[in-house]
């Protein structure tokens, strides 16, 4: 499993950027749950 | 903590509209996580939850209340259930509240307020820049939730090591940060 998106750190110009991709990163898992607490 | 895909601060409880943290209305300061229940459950959340913070403390700031916010009915059982063998096993009234978060909404706190540990790491923190040019997309990413976790306390040494080539780190930035929880794993052993 890879966390990372596709670096743009080495890409020349903005048409060397990777298209536009999910806000999230790619390996995460597509079923996810989400808990919500406030801890004071 | 194994499992944990994303994390985000921000604001729930209140009926303000777009609540900001200057003019935060009746919203307390609150997390939201993002996880995966094949490798954690939400019952082990509540576990983690209950041990990060006093709950037999009534805050008398609403921006600081201690809230248990369930998302469905199926988290609402769990959540009841936690906090009472919680209050049997500590004989003394939880004064955490149990809230709905269809009542109110989860607004996402302001940018600098995100990864925080992470953000105050300028090594760390300009490898991030280059892989996330984009704010928003550094925010969600799942290796900064869990980077910021080990900065600020969470996590072992072999649970790093199992995931650190994962996280697009160089491997200087790698070799810091596992030196980093090699010394707290050091100093709290």
């Amino acid at each position: 499993m890879n966390f990372r998106r596709t670096p743009a750190a080495h890409a020349e110009s903005a048409q060397d950027l990777p298209p536009a991709l999910p806000p999230v990163d790619l390996a995460a898992p597509a079923q996810f749950e989400t808990a919500t607490f406030a801890l004071g | 903590m194994e499992g944990v895909i994303r994390t985000r601060a921000g604001y729930a409880g209140g009926a303000k509209l777009n609540p900001t943290y200057h003019d935060l209305g009746d919203h307390s300061e609150s997390l939201q996580v993002d996880f995966d229940p094949v490798r954690i459950s939400f019952e082990e959340l509540l576990e983690l939850f209950w041990l990060a913070h006093d709950p037999t403390h009534k805050s008398l700031w609403t921006q600081y209340k201690t809230v248990l916010f369930f998302a469905d009915p199926e988290q609402e059982r769990a959540a009841v259930a936690s906090r009472d063998r919680l209050e049997a096993a500590l004989g003394r009234p939880v004064r955490t509240e149990i809230l709905p978060l269809a009542e109110t909404a989860f607004y996402q706190a302001e940018d600098y307020h995100q990864k925080y540990r992470l953000r105050h790491a300028r090594d760390l923190m300009g490898e991030f820049r280059a892989m996330y040019p984009v704010e928003a997309d550094f925010v969600r990413s799942t290796a900064a939730a869990r980077i910021n976790g080990y900065l600020d306390g969470e996590g072992t040494l072999s649970q790093l090591e199992r995931e650190l080539d994962s996280l697009g780190l160089s491997a200087a930035a790698a070799a810091g940060l596992r030196e980093y929880v090699a010394k707290r794993t050091r100093r709290t052993a």
